[in-house]
């Protein structure tokens, strides 16, 4: 028998994990399907974790609406989620009196979107503000806040299960095909029917689109690498800097903290040939290098840590807002509804583009009651260091207990990679990258959780990290 | 007294502590006591210590033996996550959390390894790269085999001795890949590791690329010119399933640095006198967490001194953050600061009290023939030592009288 649902959702991501659970407050079921082997491993897992205030996004568009209301809503979903919400604040920086010209600009599209406290701030305070930066006069947006989007996937995540959704992962929707009320959905873990589907599906949201019989859309995948610096980095900003939106798209390299106390530096800006192409590559990590130095003169490049990239979901080429965001029921493929285009702002917007859809949602299902018990969200364990802390340090640069990694792997996806590990406690996450806690992890996978040596893996299949045995290759 | 790290440094620390009559107690995070030595399964420790050729867990067993003989108590599975300037000390076990405040500290944390991350070489970040000590204790104590045909990046001792070991588990090596001119390792590895096993070594060539999405499928690297740069059109894929990185070693100073103890940014660690005494009174260091050392018999000669010292300072503490001249403590005497000539990587100790000789150890930034390293005080000359070869890859010392009362400064400089 085919499984039913009122509603699918294809893609495990912010987008599609905020809607679900928007959806949920409601009677009405929910599958998310994604086909990862675990939640946030698209987008969500891989950009700056800025909750934009809203002054770069151009005034009147669905894009600006989207990103002011969710980066408000954000606050409110961060309390119930229990995931940390840091205030940092955004600057603007000019380098020189030629770029200070851009800034009423920005300021005015700041007010234009609703912001009422932008301000300009003159060299001295920029100084004073943040002296490991050179530049001359500064947009200071207080708001600009960030989050550990990773943390705040897997709670959204909790969140949906603890209602009653459910959440199939290493799941690929292959095909969508209308029915007379409602979706056959092929997947790559079976066939199951809904009368709604939401196309989450954010790079590959164009295909999934197109294959419905829905709007055709352009994808130009346009990635953006990073470099990730030490805790301990010395000269590095404590807010988010960026320079003046240079006019070839994106928001400028920047510096942005994380809530763990890391410093990101990036993204780049680069049209790419394929939705997946994560690689990170030479000439744009030198180039981040020296524009990172030329915003911020004492940064050390031997505090980089790591490097990673990910991919925007653009539909049009063009300077940062070309294109406006789609949310909106497909009119060609009716209970279709896209988000499609969800580059940056995305993650700031994602609780407001959650709201739409599930207004469009419940419009089919007025008849519906209100869940009467809707979680609105999972309790956090407490963290080290505490004063009750104990166990085993596992992970020594992050500071991760036995237990902790136990939870983490006991996670209800079953998602066990290294990376799912990291992504839930941290666990690698450090200076070390890996290198002392990795083989107690795989010590605890195998001997903890029977997990068989050939099965152990980076970030789920095709990533498998050993042969087998020492002495097999010699038998 | 607190030791952390039960390494040959922190071993023999508490050893030669405990056996002065200190109440010593030493908290190691890893399940077993013996430090990296456990994964050291290969000979060639102890050939200082007892005069003989000993594999690195027979090398732990002795020290792990002597220190319980004196008496030491060890914790294991247990972290100490900060130390502040008073000494206090958070520890954190499946036991519970507690705060010690003993009457001297040593540090022992020992090194890590620097991360391949840290080196951001671009590529689809596939599986099959793992630091060549995350490796060797995957092999070596955990039974896992990491891959069939490796490139070994960095030609340092573990690099090196890694390269032998996966063609001993009946992996290939493709190539071993450095950087440099010459081997990052001890002249004895190069030979015993990769001439007796036929694995190449790349000199000037550097790896510029990983390639391969889910789990490596090469790697592609380039020669390079002086200044470490890829030279264009040199660019080759080497095929490989498995990259090892050994790229270097980094003290493990996270908990020195949270004590507020004064940094040597060219050894990595502390800076110390020559009893091994740190800015923070009654902190003590010694083994890989002061500075890197070649051999795990020069950590643990090393521990020794620190562990007489701090059971010394134990027992009666001197006061400021100054050391002044034992036994006979006329008062704070200005600790005397030890400067580099070019052409010396680094120095340890960084400073020295008057009145007591010191060994000072030492690296040379590059390779160097017949050579003699000269220390000289306020401009005349203490005692010089010459050298027929001197590399980077061998620590080198250097002895000197003790300096009088009223020294300005020490300089240490190559010939
Ligand atoms: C470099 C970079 C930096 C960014 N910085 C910020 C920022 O600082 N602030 C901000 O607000 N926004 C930022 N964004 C934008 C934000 O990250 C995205 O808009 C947001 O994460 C999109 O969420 P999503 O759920 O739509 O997409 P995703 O997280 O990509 O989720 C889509 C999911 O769909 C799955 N999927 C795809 N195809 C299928 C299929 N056929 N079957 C099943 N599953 C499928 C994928 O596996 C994926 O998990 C950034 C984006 C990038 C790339
Ligand atoms: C991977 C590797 C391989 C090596 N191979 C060789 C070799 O083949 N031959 C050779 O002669 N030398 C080798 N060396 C060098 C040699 O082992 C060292 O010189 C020697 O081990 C240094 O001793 P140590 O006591 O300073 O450090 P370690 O042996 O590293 O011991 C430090 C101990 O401190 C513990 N520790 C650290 N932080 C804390 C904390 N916060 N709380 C509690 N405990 C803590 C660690 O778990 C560890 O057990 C190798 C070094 C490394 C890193």
């Amino acid at each position: 028998m085919t499984a039913a649902y009122d509603v699918a959702v294809i893609g495990a991501g912010v987008v599609g994990l905020a809607t679900a659970r928007e959806i949920l407050r409601r009677d009405i079921s929910v599958v998310v399907m994604d086909k990862d082997d675990d939640v946030g491993r698209g987008a969500s897992g891989r950009n700056s974790g800025v909750i934009h205030s809203g002054f770069a996004v151009a005034p009147g568009t669905l894009k600006a609406h989207l990103n002011v209301r969710g980066s408000r809503l954000m606050r409110a979903v961060c309390a119930e989620l229990n995931v940390p919400f840091d205030e940092v604040g955004t600057l603007v920086v000019a380098a020189d009196e030629d770029e200070a010209d851009a800034l009423p600009r920005l300021r005015d599209n700041g007010v234009a979107n609703g912001l009422t406290d932008l301000r300009m701030i003159d060299t001295d305070e920029l100084a004073r503000l943040e002296p490991s930066v050179a530049g001359h006069v500064a947009l200071f947006s207080p708001e600009g806040a960030i989050i550990n989007p990773f943390t705040f996937v897997l709670r959204l995540a909790d969140c949906c299960l603890a209602n009653g959704a459910s959440i199939a992962v290493g799941t690929e929707v292959e095909g969508l095909s209308p029915l007379r009320d409602g979706w056959q959905v092929a997947t790559s873990g079976g066939v199951i029917e809904a009368a709604v589907v939401v196309n989450a599906a954010d790079v590959n949201a164009p295909d999934i689109s197109s294959v419905a019989g829905g709007e055709r859309y352009e994808s130009f995948p346009c990635r953006g690498e990073y470099l990730v610096l030490d805790r301990e980095a010395r000269n590095v900003p404590r807010r988010m800097v960026y320079p003046v939106p240079p006019s070839e798209g994106g928001l400028g390299v920047h510096f942005t903290p994380t809530t763990s106390g890391n410093t990101l530096i990036g993204p780049s800006t680069e049209y790419v040939d394929s939705q997946e192409d994560h690689a990170t590559s030479g000439q744009v990590l030198a180039r981040l290098m020296s524009e990172a130095k030329a915003l911020c003169p004492g940064f050390d490049p031997t505090d980089v840590i790591a490097s990673f990239a990910g991919v925007r979901a653009k539909i049009s080429k063009g300077a940062y807002g070309a294109a406006d965001f789609v949310v909106e029921e497909s009119r060609k493929a009716p209970g279709l509804i896209n988000a499609v285009g969800i580059e940056s702002p995305g993650l700031s917007s994602a609780p407001a583009i959650a709201e739409r859809i599930a207004e469009l949602v419940g419009a089919r299902f007025a008849d519906r009651p209100v869940r009467k018990h809707f979680a609105a969200g999972p309790v956090a364990t407490s963290r080290l260091p505490g004063a009750s802390a104990e166990g085993e340090i596992i992970c020594r640069c992050e500071q991760v207990t036995r237990r902790e990694v136990l939870d983490a792997l006991d996670n209800p996806l079953g998602a066990r990679s290294l990376a799912a590990v990291k992504a839930r406690c941290r666990a690698g996450m450090g200076r070390c990258q890996g290198s002392f806690c990795m083989p107690r992890i795989v010590d605890i996978l195998r001997h903890e959780r029977g997990v068989h040596i050939e099965d152990i893996t980076l970030r789920g299949p095709g990533t498998e990290l050993f042969t087998g045995e020492t002495k097999e290759l010699l038998r | 007294m607190l030791v952390v790290g039960a390494g040959p440094a922190g071993l023999a620390a508490a050893a030669e502590a405990a056996r002065s009559g200190a109440a010593v107690l030493v908290v190691e995070r890893d399940r077993d006591p013996g430090g990296i030595l456990n994964q050291c399964i290969h000979d060639g420790f102890g050939l200082t210590l007892f005069g003989e050729s000993l594999t690195g867990p027979e090398y732990a067993t002795r020290q792990i033996d002597e220190a319980r003989r004196q008496g030491v108590r060890l914790s294991q599975n247990a972290t100490v996550l900060s130390i502040r300037r008073d000494r206090t000390c958070e520890i954190v076990s499946p036991r519970g959390h507690e705060r010690l405040r003993p009457g001297a500290v040593v540090l022992a944390m020992g090194c890590r390894e620097r991360s391949f991350g840290s080196l951001a070489i671009p590529g689809a970040r596939p599986a099959g790269i793992y630091g060549a000590g995350a490796a060797q204790r995957l092999i070596n104590l955990q039974g896992v085999m990491v891959g069939r045909r490796a490139v070994i990046l960095g030609s340092g001792d573990i690099g090196l001795i890694m390269a032998r070991r996966l063609v001993l588990e009946g992996a290939e090596v493709a190539y071993v890949v450095e950087k440099l001119p010459y081997a990052g390792g001890l002249a004895r590895n190069v030979s015993q590791c990769l001439n007796d096993f036929d694995i190449p070594l790349a000199l000037e060539h550097k790896v510029v690329e990983v390639l391969g999405r889910g789990r490596l499928s090469g790697v592609r690297i380039a020669r390079v010119d002086e200044l470490g740069q890829a030279v264009g059109g040199t660019e080759r894929v080497v095929e490989c399933d498995t990259l090892l990185v050994s790229v270097g070693l980094i003290p493990e100073n996270e908990l020195t640095r949270s004590a507020g103890a004064a940094m040597d940014g060219a050894s990595g660690g502390p800076q110390v006198d020559q009893r091994l005494t740190t800015s923070i009174p009654g902190v003590f260091a010694c083994g890989n967490v002061l500075h890197v050392h070649d051999l795990a018999d020069w950590a643990s000669l090393e521990g020794r001194r620190a562990g007489e010292w701090a059971a010394r300072y134990a027992r009666e503490p001197w006061t400021g953050e100054e050391t002044t001249p034992m036994p006979r403590a006329a008062g704070p005497g200005k600790p005397v600061p030890v400067s580099r000539g070019t052409g010396l990587k680094y120095v340890v100790p960084q400073r020295l009290a008057v009145g007591e000789a010191a060994t000072l150890h030492f690296r040379v930034s590059e390779p160097r023939r017949r050579t003699t390293v000269v220390v000289k005080a306020d401009g005349r000359r203490l005692s010089s030592k010459p050298f027929a070869y001197l590399a980077p890859a061998e620590l080198a010392a250097v002895e000197i009288p003790a300096l009088p009362e009223d020294t300005r400064g020490v300089l240490v400089s190559l010939d």
